[in-house]
């Protein structure tokens, strides 16, 4: 049960054990402050999804290079802040976190099969404009969303209802 | 309601919950907070958990390599883009044996607070 190296060390007490706690919750909530992410992270992230969806829509070899493109910036995007903020978060902190990014996910998706649709439908080019403002406003909306969703689930790993 | 029982405890990260074994190395205040941060992130800077802890370099370095030496942490070092001189970023991350052994020792340190008498045998 115990991997403790010097049994002769006496054991925490309860209150020992629960300000060890405390200063663990102090702790992530300051993390959590710390996770804030910049103006321009999810406004460049928004761009990019746009780009994407635009390059769906468009024909043969422009509309490829566009998603490569995309696809090799997002890395960069990401590099960028991780080495100006030092803190490198690729996960969802949580059940609440996961969903939200399940939903970016989902919402991201299908405006880049619309992007196809209108191509299919050989509607004009400015179509797409749509879909792609909305990739951006959902990104750049659900983004923040999703950042505060993911700073409350490290301040706070145990919401209420699991704690007694 | 009693807020103390399920404090700093991570399921989502951890998988589930750990089986409660007190660890000493971890437990020490300084390596306690240590793990509790990177527990929340992938990797931290050094300089971001030195000066979110509040320690000396010195103090952060010393512990960190006993979590190190015990397998618990991984650092990564890395020419900082941001600076002109030589110096390098030092990048720490829990290992996925930290991940467990602390997640442990949480459930532990919740037991102890809700006075469960069998912890720390």
């Amino acid at each position: 049960m115990s991997s403790r190296p010097d049994p002769g060390a006496p054991p925490p007490t309860a209150e020992e054990a629960r300000a060890a706690l405390d200063a663990l919750d102090a702790d992530a909530a300051q993390l959590a402050g710390r996770l804030e992410s910049p103006w321009w992270y999810h406004l460049t992230l928004g761009i990019l999804a746009a780009g994407a969806i635009v390059g769906q829509s468009l024909p043969g070899i422009l509309g490829i290079t566009m998603i490569v493109l995309v696809i090799v910036c997002i890395p960069f995007l990401m590099r960028a802040y991780t080495s100006r903020y030092r803190i490198s978060m690729t996960r969802p902190a949580g059940p609440r976190s996961r969903r939200m990014l399940l939903l970016i996910l989902a919402v991201l998706a299908l405006l880049m099969v619309s992007g196809v649709a209108l191509k299919l439908a050989a509607l004009p080019q400015w179509w797409v404009l749509l879909p792609a403002t909305l990739g951006v406003a959902a990104t750049v909306l659900l983004g923040r969303r999703y950042d505060a969703v993911l700073r409350s689930e490290i301040a706070d790993p145990h919401p209420s209802p699991t704690r007694r | 309601m009693n807020d103390d029982v399920s404090r700093g405890h991570s399921p989502a990260r951890s998988g589930g919950t750990p089986e409660p074994e007190f660890h000493e190395l971890i437990h020490a205040p300084v390596r306690l907070r240590i793990c509790g941060l990177l527990r929340g992130v992938d990797e931290i800077e050094f300089a971001v958990l030195r000066d979110t802890l509040q320690l000396k370099d010195a103090n952060l370095s010393k512990n960190l390599k006993l979590l190190s030496d015990a397998g618990l942490v991984s650092t990564c070092k890395e020419f900082s883009p941001v600076r002109n001189d030589a110096r390098r970023l030092t990048w720490v991350s829990l290992t996925v044996a930290g991940h467990a052994a602390f997640s442990a020792h949480l459930a532990a340190l919740r037991a102890i607070a809700d006075g469960d008498p069998a912890l720390p045998s």
